[in-house]
C-alpha cells in the first residue's frame, strides 16, 4: 500500500520535472555581463548637445543642456575593452528627477543613449537652471564615470509639442500666482464662508516647473466646495495666435482627448476630491473653430449672453493616494453639470471647449478640513502624455 | 506541508456541532486593551553631527477592540470588532479614533457552512498561503512578543489573509472514513475608481475527497482578474491551479507522511491604452516525506521541489513585510538623509507590515531571506531540503535543524545560476519541565546562515547570518524576568531585478553590501492573570555600515506595555 502511494507520488513528481526540462527560456530578463578583471577602466564618458560636448574629466566646451532649443541630447564613451552591462543615471540637484538608461555594448554612444526632450524616468520634472549630474556605472566595476554640476539651463516647452502622435497643451503650469491672460487659470474663487481657504501658488512642494498650487481649507458651511481656479473669461482656451495652437482641433475624438493633472495625496487630509470642469462654447454663429478662435482673440470678448446656453462637463476625481500622482481623465468620461451652465445641446463637441475650472471640494462627505497640491495642468489630443521616460 | 485544515473534516464537524446545540439567540463580548508607551534615544556617529534632526522622543498609545458577538441561531451569527485609539499624550478624548476593524457574519444552512464580510482565506502554500518571515525558529520571547502586537495590528493569524468578501463550505460523508468537501471564496481586492482602475476581484476554492482517514487528494483553484469598464487602463488575470495528495501511515510505531502538491498559473497582463499584453505560463512540484520515529521522539523530513521562474500566485507570493516602507521613529539622520530600515523594525515598526495582496512581485531585501522571500512559491527555485527535529512528545527540549540547498531554475541576466544554501536550527530547553519544577525556565539558542553565489559574467557571492539567544525565567510569583539577544550580519554582493508593470525583469541593480546589527533586550513581564499582563523593557540595536563612514546608529528604547484581553 505505502509502496503503491509512493509510486504514485514518484510518477508525478517526474512529470513535473519532465514538464520543466520542456521549458526553452534562456534567461530572465535583459542579458548581464560584468566587468571581468582584467576591463580596462580607462574609460572617457560624455555627453553631446548641439556639437558641443564634456567629459567626465571636465574637459569641453558644453556648459548647459537646453532641451527649449533642441529636442535632444546624448551620451557617448570611448570603447570598452569589452561588452559590458551598464547605467546611465542624470539626476537633477533640485528638482529630485531622474533620468535612466542602460544597455549592454562596448561603447555607448547616440543609438543606444539618447535623452529625448529632457523627460525623467520618475515623477519629477527636471527644473529651469538646476544642476545635473550624469554618472555612469558598469556592472562589476567599483568605478563610478561622473559629469557633475552641469546646468541644465531649459526644460522642453510641452505647449504644443507633439511627440509620439500625441499633441500636448499646457493650460496651467502653476508656477505664478496670477498668470497673465492666456498663460493660465487668472481667476479665483475661494468659498468665503469657509475657514482657513488657502489658493496659492508655492514653491515648496511641486513636480514640474517652479511651483505647485497649493489648495487647502476647511468646509465650514458644508456645502462641499472649498475653492476654484478658473479661466475668468470662459473663452480664454481657444484663444490661440495661429489656428494650428489651438488646444483642441475640430478632427478632436473625445475617447482620444485627455485632461491631465498631477495631485497631490496626503492621508492626513482624507475626504478630499478634485472636480476638473470643461467649457463648451455653444455659440451658434460660429461654424468653425476658427471663428470662434476669432472671437477669443478680441480682448473684450466673453460667452455673454450664450453662457446660458452653453454646456459644462464636470469630473470628480477623489484623491485616495500618498504622494504626487498623475491623473489623466479622457474627456467621453466627463459628465454634464446641469447647474449652472448647462444648457446647451448635451452633446460633447471636443472642438467647441474653451475654458476651464479646477476645483477643491469635501466630497462625497462635506464639512472636511482639506489640503491638497495641484500641478501642471494639461490636455493631450491622440492619446496619454508623453512626459515620462520609459 | 502546512495546508488548510481538512474541509471535509471542518465542515462536517461543524454540522455536528450546530445540531447538538441548537440555540436561543446569544449575545457575548469580548476584545483587547494595550497601552503602549516608548522612550526612545537616537545617537551614534551618523547623527552626532547633525543638531537639527529629531534624536530623542516618547510615543506611544491606548487602544480597546471591543468585539461583539451574536449569534441569532445556528443559521445566522455576527460579529464586529470597533476600536477605539488615542495617541500618547493627548487628553480628554482628543485625536481619539473610532473605527470598526473587522465586521463578519456566518452560519450553517442545513450543512452549508457560510462567512460573509471579513474573511480568512488560506489554501496551500502555492495558492493562497501568507507565509512568515524567515529567522531561526528559536528567537528570544522578548522578541515574540513584540512581534505579537505587530502581527495583531497586521491582522495576521497564522497563514491567513484577511480579505472582505464571502465564502462557503460543504461536505459530503460518503461513510468508511471517506468524504467530498467543497470550499470556495469570492472577494474584491480594490475597487474601481470609474475611471481607469477596474474593480479587482479574487475568487478560488478547493475540492478535497478523501478516500479514508490517512489519503486526501485535493484540487486548488484561485483566480485574480478585473472587472472591465469601457476606461479601464488595463486588464490583469491570473489563474493558479494545483493539485495535491496527502497520506499518512503507520509503519509499526513509526508514521511515515507523504505530501505532494503539483501545479501552474497562467497570468495575462493587457495595456489597454495601446493593446500591448503579456501572457506567460509555469509550474510548480513539490514533494515533501516526514518520517516521525516515535520512540526516538524525532521527526524526519525530505523535501524535494520545482518552482517555475515565470509560476505567479500573489495570494501565495505577497509578503506581510515591506523593506522599503519607511519606519516612523527616527526617520530623519544627518543631512535630512532617510533612515532605511534595520532589522529591528522588523519586529517593532507597525508601518514596515503589509496586509494586502500585491498583483506584482513585491521588492526584497536579498541579504535578508534570498532564498524564499515569496514563500514556499518564491518563483525561479529548485531546492533539496533535509530536516530533523524532536516532535511534540518531549516537553522539556525542541531542537532541530534544516538544511536547504538550492539553485535557480533559469539564470538572471545570463545563463549561469544562483546557488542557495541555509542552514537554520536552535534549541529551546525548558529547564523548568527537566527538573519537574512549575515554574518558568526557558533557555533557547538559534542560527540561520546563508549563503548565495553565482559564477559567470555577473558573478556574486553574499552571506548573511542571524543569531538568537534568549533567556526566561519566573523570578518571582508571576514576574518574569526575560532577555534576548539577535546578532545579524550580512556581506558580499548582489543585484536587484527590477520588475515592469508586466512582472518582468526589465533591468538590475548592482550593489554590495556590509552590514552588521546587534539587538539586546531585557525586562520584567507581569503576569495579572492568564490574559492580563504588563512589561517593561529595555531595548538597544546598534548598526553599523562598513561601506560608509560614521555610520554607526544606535536606537535605545525604553518600552511598556500592558495588554489585557477578555
Amino acid at each position: 500500500m505505502v509502496f503503491k502511494k509512493t509510486q504514485i507520488a514518484l510518477c508525478l513528481f517526474t512529470v513535473g520535472i519532465l514538464f520543466f526540462s520542456c521549458k526553452k527560456d534562456k534567461f530572465v530578463g535583459p542579458e548581464l555581463i560584468g566587468a571581468s578583471s582584467d576591463f580596462d577602466k580607462k574609460i572617457n564618458f560624455e555627453i553631446y548637445q548641439d556639437n558641443k560636448k564634456i567629459d567626465s574629466e571636465g574637459n569641453g566646451k558644453l556648459e548647459q543642456i537646453v532641451f527649449s532649443k533642441f529636442d535632444t541630447a546624448s551620451f557617448a564613451s570611448s570603447k570598452f575593452s569589452s561588452s559590458v552591462s551598464w547605467s546611465v543615471q542624470v539626476t537633477g540637484y533640485t528638482s529630485g528627477a531622474v533620468a535612466k538608461f542602460s544597455g549592454l555594448s562596448d561603447q555607448i554612444n547616440g543609438g543606444n543613449a539618447t535623452w529625448s526632450l529632457g523627460r525623467s524616468s520618475n515623477e519629477f520634472f527636471f527644473q529651469k537652471n538646476e544642476f545635473i549630474k550624469c554618472d555612469l556605472k558598469i556592472i562589476g566595476l567599483d568605478t563610478l564615470y561622473s559629469i557633475d554640476s552641469l546646468l541644465f539651463r531649459m526644460p522642453c516647452d510641452w505647449n504644443n509639442k507633439t511627440y509620439n502622435g500625441v499633441r500636448h497643451t499646457v493650460v496651467d503650469a502653476f508656477d505664478e500666482d496670477k498668470p497673465s491672460t492666456g498663460e493660465g487659470l487668472d481667476a479665483s474663487s475661494p468659498d468665503r464662508l469657509d475657514a482657513d481657504v488657502v489658493l496659492t501658488v508655492g514653491d515648496n512642494n511641486h513636480v514640474q516647473g517652479s511651483g505647485a498650487l497649493l489648495m487647502a481649507g476647511t468646509d465650514l458651511n458644508n456645502n462641499g466646495w472649498i475653492s476654484s481656479k478658473n479661466h475668468d473669461r470662459l473663452i480664454e482656451l481657444a484663444a490661440s495666435s495661429q489656428l494650428s495652437n489651438m488646444p483642441v482641433d475640430s478632427n478632436a475624438v473625445a475617447s482620444e482627448l485627455y485632461f491631465n493633472l498631477y495631485v497631490y495625496g496626503d492621508s492626513d487630509y482624507p475626504g478630499a476630491s478634485i472636480q476638473l470642469r470643461v467649457y463648451e462654447a455653444e455659440i451658434d454663429s460660429f461654424n468653425s473653430v476658427d471663428r470662434l478662435r476669432e472671437y477669443a482673440n478680441q480682448e473684450l470678448s466673453t460667452l455673454g449672453d450664450n453662457v446660458n446656453v452653453s454646456d459644462t462637463w464636470i469630473y470628480n476625481l477623489k484623491i485616495d493616494w500618498e504622494g504626487w500622482k498623475l491623473v489623466s481623465v479622457p474627456y467621453d468620461k466627463f459628465k454634464i453639470n446641469n447647474e449652472p451652465l448647462g444648457n446647451g445641446n448635451k452633446i460633447k463637441e471636443p472642438k467647441k471647449i474653451s475654458a476651464m475650472m479646477v476645483s477643491l471640494l469635501s466630497d462625497p462627505t462635506p464639512g472636511y478640513e482639506l489640503k491638497t497640491y495641484i500641478d501642471f495642468l494639461t490636455i493631450t489630443d491622440g492619446g496619454f502624455p508623453q512626459f515620462k521616460q520609459k | 506541508m502546512n495546508y488548510k485544515k481538512s474541509i471535509i473534516l471542518s465542515a462536517l464537524s461543524l454540522g455536528v456541532s450546530i445540531a447538538v446545540n441548537a440555540q436561543s439567540p446569544q449575545y457575548s463580548l469580548n476584545g483587547l486593551g494595550r497601552s503602549i508607551i516608548s522612550d526612545n534615544d537616537l545617537s551614534g556617529a551618523s547623527v552626532e553631527s547633525d543638531e537639527t534632526i529629531q534624536k530623542a522622543n516618547i510615543s506611544g498609545y491606548n487602544l480597546f477592540d471591543l468585539q461583539t458577538n451574536l449569534d441569532l441561531d445556528s443559521t445566522f451569527n455576527a460579529k464586529v470588532i470597533f476600536r477605539t485609539r488615542s495617541p500618547f499624550g493627548t487628553s480628554f478624548g482628543s485625536k481619539t479614533d473610532f473605527e470598526f476593524r473587522l465586521f463578519s457574519m456566518g452560519g450553517n444552512l442545513n450543512g452549508l457552512k457560510y462567512q460573509l464580510g471579513d474573511i480568512r482565506v488560506e489554501l496551500t502554500p502555492y495558492t493562497v498561503f501568507n507565509a512568515d518571515l524567515a529567522g531561526t525558529g528559536y528567537e528570544s520571547s522578548i522578541f515574540t512578543e513584540r512581534r505579537e502586537i505587530l502581527e495583531y495590528e497586521n491582522f495576521n493569524d497564522g497563514n491567513t489573509w484577511l480579505l472582505q468578501g464571502a465564502s462557503g463550505q460543504y461536505g459530503w460523508n460518503l461513510g468508511d472514513e471517506a468524504g467530498i468537501g467543497i470550499y470556495a471564496f469570492t472577494t474584491r481586492l480594490a475597487s474601481t475608481n470609474e475611471l481607469g482602475l477596474p474593480d479587482r476581484m479574487l475568487s478560488g476554492g478547493r475540492v478535497e475527497y478523501a478516500l479514508n482517514k490517512s489519503v486526501k487528494i485535493g484540487v486548488n483553484d484561485v483566480g485574480l482578474y478585473d472587472i472591465q469598464t469601457g476606461s479601464t487602463e488595463y486588464d490583469y488575470t491570473n489563474n493558479v491551479v494545483t493539485g495535491d495528495i496527502n497520506s499518512s501511515t503507520l509503519l509499526g510505531d513509526n508514521n511515515l507522511a507523504v505530501n505532494v502538491e503539483f501545479g501552474g498559473s497562467w497570468f495575462s497582463y493587457t495595456q489597454n491604452s495601446n493593446d500591448s499584453n503579456q501572457s506567460y505560463t509555469d509550474m510548480i512540484v513539490d514533494l515533501d516525506a516526514d518520517y516521525n520515529l516515535k520512540n526516538a521522539g524525532l521527526d524526519i523530513g525530505l523535501g524535494v521541489k520545482m518552482v517555475g521562474a515565470s509560476f505567479m500566485s500573489p495570494t501565495a507570493q505577497s509578503r506581510r513585510y515591506m523593506p522599503t516602507a519607511s519606519p516612523m521613529l527616527f526617520e530623519k539622520l544627518a543631512g535630512e538623509s532617510s533612515r532605511s530600515q534595520l532589522y529591528y523594525d522588523q519586529f517593532t515598526s507597525e508601518e514596515v507590515y503589509n496586509n494586502s495582496i500585491s498583483p506584482t512581485l513585491m521588492t526584497y531585501n536579498q541579504f535578508y531571506n534570498a532564498l524564499s522571500p515569496y514563500g514556499e512559491a518564491t518563483p525561479n527555485r529548485l531546492v533539496v531540503d533535509l530536516s530533523v527535529a524532536t516532535d511534540s512528545s518531549n516537553h522539556s527540549l525542541e531542537a532541530g535543524i534544516n538544511v536547504n540547498y538550492g539553485s535557480e531554475v533559469i539564470g538572471q541576466g545570463g545563463n549561469d545560476l544562483r546557488n542557495f544554501m541555509v542552514i537554520d536550527g536552535g534549541t529551546n530547553l525548558h529547564i523548568g519541565n527537566l527538573i519537574n519544577i512549575k515554574r518558568l525556565i526557558d533557555v533557547n539558542v538559534g542560527a540561520r546562515y546563508e549563503n548565495i553565489t553565482r559564477d559567470g559574467l555577473s558573478d556574486l557571492s553574499l552571506n548573511n547570518m542571524l543569531f538568537d539567544f534568549g533567556v526566561s525565567g519566573e523570578v518571582f510569583k508571576r514576574i518574569d524576568l526575560l532577555a534576548g539577544l539577535k546578532y545579524y550580519a550580512a556581506n558580499g554582493n548582489e543585484f536587484i531585478a527590477v520588475r515592469d508593470e508586466f512582472n518582468l525583469v526589465s533591468s538590475f541593480i548592482e550593489y554590495d553590501v556590509d552590514i552588521s546589527e546587534l539587538i539586546y533586550s531585557a525586562g520584567l513581564r507581569f503576569r495579572f492573570s492568564k490574559a492580563q499582563s504588563f512589561n517593561i523593557n529595555y531595548n538597544m540595536a546598534s548598526f553599523v555600515n562598513n561601506l560608509e563612514e560614521d555610520s554607526q546608529m544606535n536606537i535605545s528604547q525604553l518600552f511598556f506595555n500592558y495588554t489585557g484581553r477578555f
